[in-house]
């Protein structure tokens, strides 16, 4: 019985690729009104084979082989034509042009072919797949098309995806329906902030032929998207604004923790950033098939070897210069250059690419809003590293004695406290911090020898903004410095927005020079 | 009234005899002008097959090197005496530079690339209609001049009136100066800014009508430079040895303690933080015609911490310090980016840890170090 069903089943199958064949065969022609068939018909075979077929139409990428009428997709690397056998995907090698033909398209056809694989990923698919598929439709959606989806109206059960198939049905109402139905359409499409939506309604309210009651709602139906598009763009201006703070306050954390803490300017902060996002990136190339897993396991490595790069610095470098501040500063600096240079001969200057993890790639909608995982996984990331340094810093012994020195040396001393060695591991714990930063920045810019430099002058800002020495004011300075450079950027662009931030704080400096929230003292500070 | 005349004459001369005093300064300033002299007639009357002609090669490189000679001087007047580390002093010498460049610019006239004779190449490149505002009087040779100390003077001033007046110092200072240079880069980058973005301003034709590469002009920007330095180390050993000099000295060691004593100490700060920007300016403005580009590039962070190297090897505070310094440096810079320039960049970091931590005073501290122990056998 069951093998009778599995038979019948496969035949089915064979009878559905003998079918595409043929039609495939039919392409093969100049008459572009015959072509057009054939791509109805494909279209009809509903299965995964007729939707790549579509696809790889779309793409130029389907020759048929002159010699033997073979169906190939085709993928052209460096102009040499690498072919695959359509049916099972077996490697054929390289062929010659000449002997191959490729399915020509026109711009009508290739519109066709959209609102076809638009379709068939309605019917089938992921939801992600869906929501893109009826997306196409509201571009190009006709009459056909509404009978297709009136009945997946009644077959989805996804409440998200059937607002979206509410919204294609009504867009295409609007357009082609009668008065009456066009009125209550235009009316279900106000506040609709999709991009295509909106130019029907412009088009609508700018149609000289249509009566002026569909125009009254068009108008009202517009205005209330665009308004919801001008909420939506602050919205999203205000994610970027805390993703870019988040990012500033990841790179200026461990600075404030050995620039606020210990007092030592490390110019050499950001090449610790680097050697951390290297981390991850060695981390994944000796566990490679582990995505997850190897961004996860390069957080503690990162912190544990950039944690001991930051006590090799102590030991050798900056311990003898305490005191000295602005020596601190070039012997970091030229420590920075050979770290640099070190990384570059050791891996190469090119960039490397740290792969993401499923759950970091992707978007997330919310409303109208599309975020994207990676930059959210980020944020909660920077809360996270950020509470659980306040938390070291605030309720741990280190933590105690670590401000203990900073605000008393001599008294620490006195009080039994190692202060040397409380140096020492807090200038490694700023460091750690910094490696745990290179691996959240692995995830969202390359990683290359010069990854440091990019943020070393933007974490000094952050800290020097926010206040030496106090960590909620590094917080606040990185999120006020984000936002206030993603709110100036859709109005002087991006390079210009910076330029506006810096300028904001050489002069802000100027009037309170201790930053935001600085320690208050009636000392005169030597 | 004549009486006091006497006196000033007398102090001119017990400066005069303090310049003198210092041995080291004075070799160096006889060298430079020798120089003056002889490098010129070298590279111009002796044939080229000769062992002792100088090629036009080098004597530019020779000129660039006394710009950075210059620049480093101006650096250790306000780091090496006062105390104030600017790691932005790269915005002076660039903005000098492109004043400069500016006018040469206009000299180039209708012999650019497309002919204009109004506008230079690049803003024809990019369809602009007429000249921006700013660039209005850089035909004369004069007003260039004047700009190239005007603009990076005024700038210090301001900057650093704002700076010093709300009592911004130490470390962040330095920051900040850092900041300023970056801005000026990020800003000098862009196109519609109006001073070739990218590409900055090159391709210069003639300076003061004479052709830039002939061997003249090029024998002529080396004395100007080896001129400019000269005048540049005097008027620094002039102040340091005044009493502002002692002033100085004393804000870089206890600032505190001089504002106690009842002296205004911004005051001083701001005057000697414009002087050394204003020889900054300079130093850009000769080295853009020897070099034959002025970009953005100057303005980046890290040719601005290098200028401090330069001073940190050379020894800070002894103003002759500071050229040694730069010429060292930029010597062992042309040779070693030649041979390899990942070495080159290492030893430039090697130069950084091992100076601040080994040589606090640079190579004076290295000859004391060789004294000693000579001294012993």
């Amino acid at each position: 019985m069951y093998i009778i069903l599995v038979f019948t089943n496969l035949n089915y199958l064979l009878a559905d690729n003998n079918n595409l064949r043929n039609h495939i065969l039919e392409l093969d022609t100049k008459d572009f009104n015959k072509k057009i068939v054939s791509i109805e018909k494909i279209s009809e075979i509903k299965t995964d084979l007729s939707l790549l077929t579509l696809k790889s139409i779309l793409n130029g990428k389907l020759f048929i082989r002159k010699s033997d009428k073979k169906i190939l997709l085709v993928e052209v690397i460096d102009r040499k034509y690498n072919a695959y056998d359509f049916f099972d995907k077996k490697e054929l090698g390289i062929e010659k042009k000449r002997k191959l033909k490729k399915i020509k398209i026109n711009n009508k056809i290739r519109n066709i072919l959209n609102n076809k694989i638009a379709i068939l990923q309605l019917s089938s698919g992921t939801t992600r797949q869906k929501t893109e598929a009826i997306f196409d439709i509201i571009k190009e959606g006709n009459q056909k098309t509404l009978i297709i989806i009136n009945e997946l109206l009644l077959k989805e059960k996804d409440k998200e995806l059937l607002l979206n198939l509410n919204l294609a049905k009504n867009s295409i109402i609007a357009r082609y329906g009668n008065e009456i139905e066009k009125i209550e359409a235009v009316k279900s499409l106000s506040g609709s902030t999709n991009n295509d939506i909106v130019n029907i309604l412009k088009s609508i309210v700018n149609n000289k032929i249509i009566s002026e009651n569909i125009k009254l709602e068009a108008t009202k139906s517009l205005e209330a998207s665009l308004g919801n598009i001008k909420f939506n763009n602050i919205l999203k201006t205000t994610f970027f604004g805390l993703s870019l703070g988040s990012v500033l306050l990841l790179a200026a954390i461990g600075l404030a923790i050995t620039f606020g803490v210990v007092g030592v300017i490390n110019m050499a902060h950001g090449e610790l950033i680097m050697i951390g996002a290297y981390s991850a990136y060695v981390v994944q190339q000796i566990i490679p098939n582990n995505i997850s897993a190897s961004i996860i396991i390069s957080i503690p490595v990162a912190f544990v070897f950039t944690g001991f790069v930051g006590v090799l610095i102590e030991r050798l470098i900056v311990k003898n210069l305490y005191g000295r501040p602005l020596e601190t500063l070039l012997a970091t600096f030229g420590l920075s250059l050979i770290l640099q240079q070190t990384v570059r001969s050791i891996f190469s200057p090119l960039n490397k690419t740290v792969y993401s993890p499923e759950w970091m790639s992707g978007i997330t909608r919310i409303g109208g809003l599309e975020l994207t995982n990676n930059r959210i996984v980020i944020i909660i990331f920077t809360l996270i590293v950020f509470l659980t340094v306040v938390y070291i810093l605030k309720k741990t012994l280190f933590g105690l004695q670590m401000r203990a020195v900073t605000q008393n040396r001599k008294m620490a001393s006195a009080m039994g406290i190692n202060t040397k060695k409380i140096d020492m591991f807090t200038f490694a714990f700023g460091a750690g911090v910094a490696g745990v930063a290179g691996v959240a920045l692995s995830q969202i810019t390359n990683v290359g020898p010069n990854l440091g430099q990019n943020y070393i002058i933007d974490s000094f800002m952050v800290v020097v903004f926010g206040g030496v020495g106090n960590l909620f004011g590094t917080f606040i300075g990185a999120f006020g410095l984000g936002l206030g450079n993603k709110l100036l950027e859709p109005y002087v662009g991006a390079i210009v927005s910076k330029i506006f931030i810096l300028l904001f704080i050489i002069i802000f400096i100027q009037f309170r020079p201790k930053g935001l929230f600085s320690l208050k003292g009636r000392m005169v500070d030597e | 009234m004549n009486k006091q005349l006497f006196e000033n004459k007398k102090s001119l001369i017990n400066n005069i005899y303090l310049l003198l005093g210092d041995t080291t300064g004075k070799y160096l300033i006889t060298i430079l002008i020798i120089s003056i002299f002889l490098l010129p007639i070298l590279h111009i009357y002796i044939p080229e097959e000769s062992f002792f002609h100088i090629s036009s090669y080098t004597i530019s490189l020779l000129g660039k090197y006394l710009c950075f000679a210059l620049l480093a001087l101006s650096l250790d007047l306000i780091w090496g005496y006062t105390g104030i580390l600017s790691l932005g002093h790269g915005a002076f010498f660039g903005l000098g530079g492109y004043m400069m460049g500016m006018h040469l610019m206009r000299e180039i006239g209708d012999r650019g690339v497309y002919g204009n004779s109004e506008l230079p190449d690049f803003m024809v490149f990019l369809n602009w209609e007429e000249l921006p505002w700013f660039w209005y009087g850089f035909d004369s040779f004069l007003f260039a001049s004047l700009m190239v100390i005007l603009v990076p003077g005024l700038l210090a001033f301001i900057f650093s009136a704002l700076a010093f007046g709300s009592r911004v110092t130490g470390v962040y200072f330095s920051i900040i100066t850092q900041a300023l240079v970056f801005t000026l880069m990020l800003a000098f980058f862009q196109n519609d800014f109006g001073f070739g973005g990218n590409n900055g301003l090159t391709d210069f034709k003639d300076i003061l009508g004479k052709d830039i590469s002939s061997k003249e002009t090029r024998g002529a920007l080396y004395s100007c430079s080896a001129i400019m330095l000269i005048l540049g180390y005097l008027i620094c050993r002039i102040i340091i040895s005044s009493k502002i000099g002692n002033i100085l000295v004393g804000i870089r060691d206890r600032e505190n303690r001089m504002r106690f004593l009842g002296y205004n100490t911004t005051v001083f700060k701001i005057i000697i933080f414009t002087i050394s920007a204003i020889l900054a300016g300079i130093a850009g403005a000769l080295y853009v015609p020897q070099v034959g580009i002025i970009n953005p590039g100057e303005f980046s962070p890290i040719k601005s911490i290098e200028i401090v190297v330069w001073v940190a090897l050379g020894g800070r505070g002894f103003l002759y310090g500071a050229i040694i310094g730069a010429i060292v440096v930029n010597v062992l810079k042309s040779y070693l980016t030649i041979i390899s320039p990942e070495i080159w960049i290492i030893f430039l970091g090697l130069i950084f840890i091992l100076v601040t931590i080994y040589l606090p005073n640079g190579l004076t501290d290295l000859r004391r170090i060789i004294k000693r122990n000579y001294g012993r056998k």
